[in-house]
């Protein structure tokens, strides 16, 4: 075989490991960098990892305390005592709780196709129909109201209702949550307690008329007297020859005159003593009092009291009950003479006057010259059962009281002067309406 | 009492009963005059032609009882008849004692005023007129 192999030459060598050293020099930069660049990926992939493990920590939390916060509303929804439900754009009862489904007598899922509109007693429809678009509208924010609903059973209860209005549609609320309170036994006591007031009112005025019996026996008597005696004479006058028909014409003239008055009285009595519920109308204060007046005029005689009015002249006349306001009156009027009784130094004097304060109110005094207030009592004469009387049963002032609160008036009593007690309250011209 | 006049006098506060008395006093023949108060009475002066006095019991100011008390201490005898819409037993026992001729519950028949009436002028020997029934 032919050695024609050349071998490399000494210079080829050299380049050649020099080639060779330097190629290992490169690969050992790149692995360096490699190796730095791969440390550095695996520290922020492990930083990177670290946050996501936080942050997954944190949204679990989250999560954990939105839950915990839901549950806790459910609960309180599920649990409550009082009716919750939210509705839905429809007014339907899109979701409700088993306090109120228990109240109305409806499952959940009936009331999803009712709204509060069909369960509200017909009665009231048509306020409650208002109140919704009002709300709608934006002319009430809330709607805080008591409403009669008829449950499915066809029993019919008595609810307050409470419900927000969503505060705009673009912010996407999903309903209307409302509260509904079941006050049927609120409303049946109320009512009850108010027909207690009114048959207590009543009772002490028919007392007080009692009292006044006697002066208006004699009321009625004085022109059934002179009714009879003028018959009399009329007969006789008939029996002359000629008969004296100028006489006789002049006598049926007040035959019929006091056959009026009479008949005038027994009006009065029979208003005062009417056993009905209160009702308001347009009231002519001075006229009321007058008609009480009247009334009084023979006991305020007897006792020997002297009565002056100053009623002032053109008042207007306010929305009140007027028998309850005659009774007011007629308690201070009887009250006056009673503190009367004892004065025998002094004239006997009552004042009734009515006049308009600068807050354009009715006011209505009456004063008497009698044995004044007695300081110590002064607080309590408004309490029920409270009396300086003997025979007093201690229910006047206390329902003049509720009679004056319930026409937003007040009644207030101070010394007279020199001597004596006035009486006062006030009628607020928009006298509102009754409790 | 001044030739056979008799004059009856009314003292009553109410319109009506005094017109009505008057009236029936009339047709009785009777000549009559009215007062609306004690006190027009006495300062009317008439005390002295009054045959008798028809008197309410209660008026305000001076009533029935006390102007009875003030003729009476005054030493005057004319005769009273009280006329009352009250029935007031301590009243009627106190005009009695002093000295009533007659205490009238109104509503009154005129028989019972006018046998008042008669027997208070037969007792004070007056003329009672003809057409006056009795």
């Amino acid at each position: 075989m032919p050695l024609a192999l050349a071998l490399p030459s000494a210079a080829q060598l050299e380049r050649a490991n020099q080639l060779l050293g330097e190629d290992i020099g490169q690969r050992q930069r790149a692995e360096a960098a490699l190796r730095e660049a791969n440390a550095e990926l695996e520290q922020r992939v492990a930083a990177r990892t670290a946050d996501l493990q936080d942050e997954v920590v944190r949204r679990r939390n989250t999560e954990a305390t939105l839950r915990a916060s839901e549950e806790r509303w459910r609960s309180m929804f599920e649990a409550s005592a009082v009716g919750i439900a939210v509705l839905d754009q429809q007014h339907h009862f899109a979701a409700t709780n088993e306090a109120l489904q228990k109240m109305v007598g409806y499952s959940g899922e009936e009331l999803q196709s009712l709204g509060p509109l069909d369960i509200t007693h017909q009665d009231d429809r048509e306020a409650t129909q208002k109140l919704i678009e009002d709300m709608r509208n934006g002319k009430r924010q809330d709607l805080p109201t008591e409403t009669r609903y008829r449950r499915k059973d066809n029993k019919v209860i008595w609810v307050r209702v409470s419900a927000a209005r969503a505060l705009d549609s673009s912010r996407s609320l999903q309903g209307i949550p409302a509260i509904i309170e079941d006050i049927t036994e609120r409303k049946r006591a109320e009512v009850a307690w108010n027909d207690a007031r009114d048959a207590l009112s009543r009772a002490t005025r028919l007392t007080v008329m009692g009292e006044l019996s006697a002066s208006i026996a004699h009321e009625i008597n004085q022109p059934l007297a002179a009714i009879i005696t003028n018959g009399q004479a009329s007969k006789r006058f008939l029996g002359f020859s000629p008969p004296d028909l100028d006489e006789v014409k002049d006598a049926v003239d007040e035959i019929v005159r006091d056959g009026r008055r009479a008949s005038e009285v027994l009006k009065r009595i029979r208003a005062m003593s009417k056993n009905t519920a209160p009702e308001r109308g347009q009231v002519d204060v001075n006229h009321a009092i007058a008609e009480v007046l009247a009334l009084t005029r023979d006991e305020l005689q007897r006792h020997r009291v002297a009565l002056q009015t100053d009623l002032r002249s053109k008042l207007p006349t306010i929305m009140a009950d007027r028998i309850q306001l005659q009774q007011v009156v007629l308690n201070l009027v009887m009250n006056g003479i009673d503190a009367m009784r004892a004065v025998t130094d002094r004239p006997r004097i009552l004042t009734v006057r009515s006049q308009l304060n600068d807050q354009g109110n009715i006011v209505v005094n009456v004063a008497d010259s009698g044995v004044g207030l007695d300081p110590v009592n002064r607080d309590r004469i408004f309490e029920s059962f409270f009396t300086t009387k003997t025979e007093g049963m201690g229910m006047g002032l206390a329902i003049s009281n509720t009679i004056i609160e319930a026409h937003h008036g007040r009644l207030w009593a101070e010394s007279g002067s020199p001597f004596g007690a006035v009486f006062g309250f006030t009628l607020p011209l928009a006298a509102g309406v009754s409790p | 009492m001044t030739g056979n006049q008799i004059i009856v006098m009314i003292v009553d506060d109410d319109d009506s009963i005094r017109k009505a008395v008057r009236r029936l006093m009339k047709s009785y023949g009777f000549a009559v005059e009215a007062f609306a108060s004690a006190e027009e009475f006495l300062g009317s002066d008439r005390l002295a032609t009054t045959s008798c006095l028809i008197l309410d019991v209660h008026m305000p100011g001076m009533n029935g009882l006390e102007l009875q008390k003030r003729l009476v201490a005054s030493g005057s005898v004319v005769p009273i008849i009280f006329i009352t819409a009250f029935t007031d037993d301590r009243a009627r026992a106190q005009a009695i004692n002093a000295g009533a001729a007659g205490y009238l519950a109104k509503p009154f028949s005129d028989d019972e005023l006018l046998s008042c009436i008669h027997s208070v002028l037969e007792n004070a020997g007056a003329d009672v007129p003809q057409f006056a029934p009795r």
